[in-house]
């Protein structure tokens, strides 16, 4: 039954493979002529990681007759038009599975006779978007490779000009085609929606969304986050917050163990069926010194990954793990400031955390090259990391549509089987938007999910933190603070503490010293009188 | 152990630097406490047995517009107990454009002893040094008294000033009291009133009592003449020529006392802008001589070199430790920048102040009638008001003084503007 179930909602052409699925990905060039740093190439790898599948790479130029035959499925990515060789075309037909990003399909549609096949090629000027019961407004100016693939095909999602409406995504035989290969929304959704159709996954199907608190420093207001705390409460539902555990502010440094309140609200995640996420250790650096909103682990002012990695990381880590253990509060998954990491920080991290939360920068020369994805990956970037995708965003108490626009991602997120999401709220912030964002997360049918329920694992020095199935568990060398201690008197060197003991008792003598001189005075002052 | 920011470091130096200030005037308060005791001892037997033997001695007074109260101050120097045939009275008629001149005419019909020197533009106008130096061409006496022209010094003041410098042949000069006249005028004059007990039995008896050091306070003072002829008079590019004189009397080898017994009374500025015009002038004046000296620091005796160098503490130091708790404070405050230090600075800073307010009622305790309740209130409230302008006017006048040396402007001599009380 429940496979039954199953296979009605996600089909997937290759599920019954015994063996692990090859794939590999054939492309005409790896970049967009008007954006070098981006890789179509190493996105697909990131998205490939979702599956249960062996995959690599070709470039159109290198392939070789029959080189195309080990492998179950080839993902072509017409990047640049060119007429593509029988011989090649005769290998693409014969696979059990082909999807075909933009260009060049109408060479494909001749090679197999589809004789009703129409190609428009790059088109523009389209408006909207209709994919399973959604439709989304797109940009008019973006080029889309539109054809109309004949009436044995099945149409996976159409776009619309107002006028005409055209297949964008669509079905034919053994051939899966998207006219637009594209990580920006909504079209990343549709090439999910191909692989699901095409790849075995083996997650069951839910909409899926990691609600976290984002940004809680040592200088966040305790009373606050124990207040949206009470309202994830109140919904018993699972979330995450995100805590860097250090400020640093025009050269002061305040730790997470020193905010001893906020210390007790954060000990109460765990109670009411939260996980915290290491977000960063000072969330700055030199080149962006603002806690809380500057970039750590990349130089922003040069474009470039931050000098000395991966020592910089590192020694950021191992004081970010060792505040979090001092203070009693022990992370299962990291997260990057800004979601900016070198590739050399990356790996340093997959040293560290078995879980990282957010989107993946795919080149060392520009943090702008970020890769959104509709559910967790195994990450090759990230060294085999399991990550949880960032693409709802966050509540802006600026924007009164913002929780709308929050509900139309998510909604839209739903064409796929199944999905995986996450979404976040400021931990500065009131909580009447949480309020309201769960409640329309709710309506969406979204299941909040848990971090502490797959397996994870952090190995700093001092701390380390592992676990799943809702468990967490912890070793740790540093004694946790117990944050109803009181302040000490004197905070800062001994010898300050004692010269200021030392200028207080003085003092306290030389007044008295001084009374005695005063009452002696007006004695003496009286006799003189008299005598007067 | 925790490191120390910055701005940690600079508030402890400054922390540290304003206490070693406030423990030295400590230190002055016992001593000016001693001094008063030894003055209880003495006695006044020693003047009968030197009146046959008196000095000659030369009063100098300059006046430059002095209508309101030069008639009163030359009948009170003139009412003298010192005997008239070994006292000259010189008044400098400093380019006065007011009734000054006539006043003095009168007054010499009443009083032989009585001489004027009339400067006229372009000789005159041109501060209170060479005013003095002017009168002092004309003076004949052995030693020379300077009184402002606001002055009334009592009867015995003269005498005790000349029994006393000619007790000791290395006394270069002899300071006494001045005490304030119209005190009960208003706020600031009961401020300055406590201001000027304190100072003088602080910072003048206090000093003298450890360290035989004393400022010459440019009124009720006594000068040796030969010493003011070696010297050269007084300095005319000096704003605070006694300061100055200060300076260079103790380089000569001579030291200075101050006497509580002989006591002049003095009109204090009555309202802001002339009290604040009077003491830029002072603190520039000041500065002037702290930064002059300071440079030629090796080449001073010992002695005074220690008090340039206590001065130059007092105003560069001190005063920017003051600003730099405050700016601290005010930054803290905004959330700019926070001491990661914390401490019980709230309670040291209460000790400062209860320091202060002791410190300033044993000096007022010493002088008959100011050690009461209402002026132990009005001290408590003075350091929240009185002592943060002058705060206000230390940076005043270093920004005027800063400018003038960039602008390359002299200075200008203010004269204080009187009241006819």
């Amino acid at each position: 039954m429940f496979l039954l179930i199953w296979n009605s909602v996600c089909p997937p052409v290759l599920a019954e493979a015994e063996d692990e699925t090859e794939v590999i990905i054939l492309y005409e060039e790896p970049y967009r002529k008007d954006n070098q740093v981006f890789s179509l190439v190493d996105a697909l790898y990131e998205y490939l990681g979702h599956f249960k599948v062996q995959f690599s790479d070709l470039a159109v130029e290198d392939w070789k007759s029959g080189i195309l035959k080990d492998y179950q499925v080839v993902i072509y990515v017409g990047s640049r038009q060119r007429s593509l060789p029988e011989s090649m075309l005769k290998e693409l037909a014969e696979r059990p599975a082909v999807i075909w990003l933009e260009d060049n399909i109408d060479g494909l549609a001749k090679f197999k006779g589809w004789n009703d096949f129409v190609y428009y090629g790059k088109s523009y000027y389209y408006v909207r978007l209709y994919a399973g019961k959604e439709e989304v407004a797109i940009d008019p100016y973006i080029p889309l490779y539109l054809s109309q693939p004949g009436t044995e095909a099945k149409v996976l999602a159409s776009v619309s000009n107002l006028k005409d409406t055209l297949p964008l995504a669509w079905q034919r035989e053994n051939v899966f085609y998207l006219g637009k290969f594209d990580f920006g929304f909504p079209f990343y959704i549709l090439l999910a929606d191909i692989l699901h159709r095409v790849l075995p996954c083996s997650v069951s199907s839910s909409y899926n969304v990691l609600l976290r608190i984002e940004d809680v420093t040592p200088l966040t207001d305790p009373e606050n986050l124990a207040n949206l705390i009470d309202i994830i409460a109140s919904y018993d539902i699972p979330y995450a917050v995100a805590v860097t555990p250090f400020d640093r502010h025009k050269g002061k440094e305040t730790g997470l163990s020193q905010a001893k309140k906020l210390v007790k609200v954060l000990r109460k995640v765990r109670e009411t069926g939260g996980f915290v996420i290491m977000h960063g250790c000072y969330h700055e650096n030199c080149y962006s010194p603002e806690t809380g909103e500057g970039f750590e682990f990349w130089n922003l002012k040069d474009e470039k990954p931050m000098e000395g990695e991966p020592d910089f990381t590192r020694q950021r880590l191992e004081k970010g793990l060792d505040e979090m253990a001092k203070s009693g509060i022990y992370p299962v998954a990291f997260e990057a400031p800004h979601y900016a990491m070198s590739s050399v920080s990356y790996r340093e991290l997959s040293r560290y955390f078995s879980t990282y939360i957010g989107q993946i920068q795919l080149s060392d020369e520009t943090y702008k090259a970020s890769l959104e994805f509709p559910y967790v990956i195994n990450s090759y970037r990230l060294n085999g990391m399991k990550v949880y995708p960032e693409t709802l965003g966050y509540v802006d108490p600026q924007d009164i549509m913002s929780v709308e626009k929050i509900i139309q991602k998510a909604r839209f997120q739903k064409i796929l089987p199944h999905t995986e999401t996450c979404v976040f709220y400021h931990g500065f912030l009131p909580p009447e938007g949480l309020d309201k964002l769960i409640k329309a997360l709710n309506r969406e049918g979204y299941k909040f999910i848990s971090l502490g329920e797959e397996d994870f694992w952090v190995k700093g020095k001092a701390l380390r933190v592992w676990g799943g199935k809702g468990i967490m568990r912890w070793e740790s060398d540093i004694t946790p603070i117990n944050p109803d201690d009181k302040e000490p008197l004197y905070k800062g060197p001994k010898v300050v503490a004692k010269g200021i003991t030392a200028l207080a008792l003085l003092i306290t003598g030389l007044v008295l010293f001084f009374g005695i001189i005063v009452l002696n005075l007006r004695r003496k002052r009286n006799r003189l009188y008299e005598e007067g | 152990m925790q490191e120390l920011t910055r701005i940690d470091l600079l508030f402890l130096i400054a922390l540290s630097a304003t206490w070693i200030l406030l423990l030295y005037h400590v230190f002055l308060t016992y001593g000016g406490y001693r001094c008063f005791l030894r003055t209880l001892e003495a006695d006044e037997k020693s003047y009968q047995d030197i009146v046959g033997n008196l000095p000659f001695v030369t009063v100098l007074v300059p006046a430059h517009n002095e209508e309101m109260v030069i008639g009163r101050t030359v009948d009170a120097i003139c009412r003298s107990d010192y005997p008239k045939d070994k006292l000259e009275v010189i008044v400098i008629n400093d380019s006065s454009t007011d009734k000054t001149g006539e006043i003095l005419e009168k007054k010499q019909k009443e009083y032989s002893f009585l001489k004027v020197v009339t400067l006229k533009p372009p000789l005159g106008a041109k501060g209170k040094s060479n005013a003095l130096n002017n009168g002092f061409k004309a003076a004949s006496g052995e030693y020379i008294i300077v009184y402002d022209a606001d002055n009334t010094p009592e009867r015995k003041a003269i005498r005790y000033l000349v029994s006393t410098i000619i007790s000791d042949p290395r006394l270069g000069a002899v300071v006494g009291k001045f005490r304030t006249r119209n005190r009960d005028v208003n706020l600031l004059t009961r401020f300055i009133n406590l201001e000027t007990i304190s100072f003088q039995w602080l910072v003048q008896a206090g000093r003298y009592y450890w360290f035989r050091l004393t400022t010459i306070t440019g009124t009720n003072f006594i000068i040796r003449r030969d010493i003011l002829e070696k010297v050269g008079g007084w300095r005319l590019d000096a704003l605070t020529e006694d300061t100055e004189l200060t300076i260079r009397v103790y380089n000569e080898g001579y030291y200075i006392k101050w006497i509580p017994e002989a006591v002049t009374w003095e009109q204090e500025p009555e309202n802001l802008k002339v009290w604040l015009k009077q003491r830029t002038r002072w603190a520039r004046g000041n500065m002037w001589v702290i930064s002059y000296y300071i440079r030629r620091i090796f080449s001073l005796k010992r002695k005074i070199s220690w008090d340039v160098i206590y001065f130059f503490f007092t105003y560069a130091i001190f005063f920017t430790s003051v600003i730099i708790s405050d700016a601290i404070f005010i930054l803290g405050i905004t959330g700019l920048a926070k001491l990661s230090i914390t401490g019980p600075f709230v309670i040291i800073w209460i000790m400062a102040y209860i320091l202060f307010i002791i410190e300033t009622f044993i000096s007022l305790s010493l002088e008959r009638g100011e050690g009461n309740f209402e002026n132990f209130l009005l001290t408590a409230l003075m350091y929240f008001t009185y002592c943060q302008l002058w705060l206000y006017l230390v940076f005043r006048a270093a920004w005027i003084a800063l400018k003038d040396k960039i602008t390359g402007k002299g200075f200008y001599w203010y004269k204080t503007e009187r009241s006819a009380r």
